[in-house]
């Protein structure tokens, strides 16, 4: 009789729970992915929540290139055309390597500007602002890249600019240089995926509208206009590629180059050529060389001066190639099994494709110990050649982790230092005595070069990436098999023909070079380093060795325009510098200790610093006609209201209760019947 | 024999899990109801004697103000705070947005008991709101439907205007959801008449 019961109200259930699951599943609300932000964009909310694009009313950039080096100011003017006083949340796609450093916003009357500041002091000054009422919002920069400020305050009607300073690199991709400036129209804010992101700002120190790395905003909108008129964006930019051009031109856009005296290009776009559904994107490549090209920039600030060194590769292939001396050290631990030893096994072999008669090589296999298959590297012919072959076909993977033994025997062994001494090392980088290894690198690698190549799902890339750059070398990924070939391929093809070895900055007055160990030039490769310079230089010379010869280039030192960025980019590298040597053990207060004043001279963001903007509109001394104006109160930024429940369910419980009721008084009834 | 036996026993016991739940159920909206009857007399009390008086003597919340949609016939003493507990009893204003100057004000009520009537109120419609310092009469703008989980209110965005908020669907069965239905009204002048 039990389950005449469940017969009785179970199918009910099921259908009620349907019919709430058919309420509860609603369709998703329109929402707008961060990767939809292609240009500058200004987005408000309404009281309703929905989520508007303020229209663009002019945007100006001017760009700087020199070298690889990219420096852009762009000035954005935005209406608010609502009869609300208005926050609003701006929002820039940058490059992945783009730091924005200099920021202004002029809301109305007011002017805010983007300070650097010790973060614990940037927290502080915001703080103070907030309880004063003023306006002031931290600035970020997201993961994805997006940059973000919240703008608060905007008046009726009132306007508001933007003014963003940022640094990039240059694109270089099959021989063309390319720099793409963001502006195209945001797409149509179309229902795409339900809500991924949402605006948020549950945390009182990120007031106003913040981006959580987890939390995506959801952007709803309405309508969007697109009010740009059509000459509204102008583009003005200096290049000063470093080499002969051969050609310059946008892909999407007209442009009028003009070549100046001094071996730069003045691009500008043309009036009225706006297509506003692309951004610009401006190419250019050298024209065809033999040689190397060395280029030297250099830069006055009042912060001291600074130098940019560029080296482009010849542009045509085919120079003579140095004999090589390579020695390959293998991983065969026991945690390479599997596909890695494979993997391994692949990259090992197409090593041993890529060398010539010429060149001589060794292999050491290393798991627990360590086993050199020749006592001193051999000609890449004949017997040797086989029996390498045979060796590489039976490795195994087993026992543990030795590696200071191998790099040892590896650097340790007798050679010849005429030829070009490259040590290979193929690893899954399951290692724990970096220290050790990093300081034998250092101590034994003399000239020989050390490149990295990581096997498996996850290499140890830190290690790898760290030792490649103290070896002058390049690290390699090797997801899998399916990939190992033709990385491999690429690799060989790469460090069997370097343009330039060897290269060094020589000059009084030069110093802190970045990178320190400079690495050398290959072929498709361009090359960039930085450094200071004592004021009053005027010359130094580039040395290198091109094949087996030397090499040398004098520059004459000139200084270049004033906004080109070089001693930003040289105080970033700088940075990053530091911090590689704290993971490499230096003291974290000597870190941090460098890493503050390089950021806070140069006014960048940084680990320990902060991007606060800061409202500077100087005060006006009251008057009476300033007084009868009206003044707004001043309403506090970022007030965001949760909307509370709003329901009791009691009607369920009712329902439930009645129908329970009368299953019970049906079934007290029943017996009676039988 | 036995079988029947068990069953009777069976309905017995769902009889009573029957009542308990009824009870239980009917209590929400009793109490809903009831504690409007003696929020509305403290408050008149508080007015005549100018003494903040309890509704009743465990009472813990605040009574700040009073709604009336004329159109709709309603009269609801409002409480400070819009959590559960005070819910449960009357609309409650958000706090964080009535500290704000210049902001909406916000206030929330249950979908099935004291905001039922929202689903019925049209752009136009006038609501007034009584506070210690008088009566503000309010016009509503529109009313909305969103999401909870990805929308949060800026009540500065409508200056010293009126947000009301309660459960959506009206005629959902549970409790629960993410959706809401807000209307927006906007404070009339004193000089204008609607």
């Amino acid at each position: 009789m039990n389950s005449l019961v469940k017969a009785i109200y179970r199918p009910r259930m099921i259908a009620i729970l349907a019919l709430v699951y058919s309420i509860g599943t609603h369709a998703a609300p329109e929402s707008v992915q961060l990767s939809d932000i292609t240009r500058g964009s200004l987005l408000s909310r309404d009281e309703f929540g929905d989520i508007h694009e303020l229209p663009l009313m002019k945007t100006d950039v001017d760009t700087e290139v020199t070298g690889q080096l990219a420096r852009t100011t762009i000035t954005q003017h935005f209406q608010n055309t609502s009869d609300n006083w208005i926050e609003a949340l701006y929002l820039f796609p940058l490059a992945h390597d783009a730091a924005v450093d200099q920021m202004q916003l002029h809301v109305g009357d007011r002017v805010i500007e983007g300070q650097i500041q010790e973060k614990e002091q940037a927290k502080a000054t915001f703080e103070k602002a907030k309880e004063e009422g003023k306006q002031a919002a931290l600035v970020e920069q997201d993961r994805p890249n997006i940059f973000s400020t919240s703008v608060a305050n905007i008046p009726p009607r009132g306007e508001v600019k933007v003014t963003l300073e940022y640094q990039q690199g240059v694109l270089w991709r099959d021989g063309e240089f390319s720099l793409r400036i963001p502006m195209a129209i945001t797409p149509r804010f179309a229902a795409s995926q339900p809500a991924e992101f949402k605006l948020e700002s549950s945390s009182s120190f990120l007031d106003g509208w913040s981006i959580l790395p987890e939390q995506r905003p959801q952007v709803l909108p309405i309508e969007e206009v697109d009010n740009t008129p059509d000459n509204a964006t102008s583009i003005e930019l200096t290049l000063r590629p470093g080499f002969e051009l051969a050609e310059i031109g946008s892909i999407f856009h007209t442009v009028d180059v003009q070549p100046n005296q001094d071996g730069s290009y003045s691009v500008k776009l043309v009036d009225g050529d706006v297509r506003a559904d692309r951004d610009f994107v401006l190419t250019w490549h050298a024209d065809n060389n033999r040689q190397p090209t060395a280029a030297f920039f250099s830069e006055s600030t009042k912060r001291g001066d600074y130098g940019l060194l560029t080296l482009m590769p010849p542009t045509v292939e085919g120079w003579t190639t140095p004999a090589r001396e390579v020695i390959f050290v293998v991983d065969t631990s026991g945690s390479m099994s599997g596909q890695s030893i494979e993997a391994a096994r692949e990259a090992l072999m197409e090593g041993l494709n890529g060398l010539t008669k010429d060149d001589t090589f060794n292999i050491i296999e290393f798991n627990s110990h360590s086993f050199p298959l020749f006592k001193q590297p051999e000609p890449a012919f004949g017997s040797s050649y086989r029996a390498a072959r045979d060796f590489v076909r039976q490795l195994e993977a087993r026992d543990g982790t030795e590696m200071l033994d191998a790099l040892d025997i590896a650097l340790s062994m007798p050679g010849d230092s005429t030829k070009l001494q490259q040590v290979i090392f193929i690893t899954d980088g399951s290692v724990t005595n970096e220290d050790q290894l990093f300081a034998k690198i250092h101590k034994d690698l003399g000239s020989r070069r050390l490149f990295t190549v990581g096997i498996g799902s996850a290499p140890n890339a830190y290690f790898m990436e760290e030792a490649a750059q103290m070896g002058r070398g390049t690290f390699t990924y090797v997801a899998d098999l399916s990939t190992s070939e033709s990385a491999m391929k690429a690799l060989f093809k790469k460090i069997s023909q370097p343009a330039l070895t060897d290269i060094r900055v020589v000059g009084y007055g030069v110093s802190d070079i970045t990178p320190a160990r400079i690495p050398d030039l290959y072929a498709g490769e361009p090359l960039s380093v930085a450094m200071k310079l004592a004021p009053g230089i005027k010359r130094l010379t580039i040395k290198g060795r091109r094949g087996n010869t030397d090499w040398h280039h004098t520059a004459v030192i000139d200084s270049v325009g004033l906004n080109a960025g070089i001693g930003v980019d040289w105080a970033r590298k700088m940075i990053v510098q530091w911090q590689r040597a704290g993971y490499k053990g230096l003291a974290q207060d000597k870190v941090r200790e460098e890493v503050l004043s390089l950021a806070l001279e140069h006014h960048l963001v940084s680990p320990y610093t902060s991007l606060v903007a800061v409202d500077v509109t100087p005060v006006r001394p009251q008057t009476d006609a300033l007084k009868q104006k009206t003044v707004p109160p001043t309403r506090p930024h970022g007030l965001e209201i949760r909307l509370a429940k709003g329901a009791t369910g009691f009607e369920l419980s009712l329902l439930l209760g009645l129908m329970l009721l009368i299953t019970a008084l049906v079934l007290m009834r029943q017996p009676k019947e039988v | 024999m036995t079988l029947s036996i068990k069953r009777v026993w069976f309905a017995w016991v769902l009889f009573v899990i029957a009542t308990g739940l009824i009870i239980h159920a009917s209590w929400i909206p009793l109490k809903a109801g009831l504690a409007q009857v003696l929020l509305d007399i403290a408050w008149t009390q508080t007015a005549q004697t100018g003494e903040a008086a309890k509704p009743w003597p465990w009472a813990d919340h605040s009574a700040v103000a009073k709604l009336y949609v004329p159109s709709h016939n309603i009269v609801q003493v409002v409480l400070s705070g819009d959590s559960g507990a005070v819910l449960a009893f009357a609309p409650g204003e958000n706090i964080e947005a009535a500290r704000a100057e210049g902001a909406a004000r916000i206030i929330s009520g249950h979908r099935d008991t004291h905001f039922r009537f929202l689903q019925y109120l049209q752009a136009g419609d006038e609501m007034q709101l009584e506070t210690a310092n008088g009566i503000a009469r309010y016009r509503m703008l529109a009313s909305k439907v969103v999401d909870s989980t990805t929308t949060t209110l800026n009540p500065t965005a409508l200056p010293d205007g009126l947000i009301l908020v309660t459960c959506y669907p009206f005629d959902a069965l549970t409790a629960g959801g993410s959706e809401r239905y807000v209307v927006f009204a906007e404070l009339v002048p004193q000089s204008e008449t609607i």
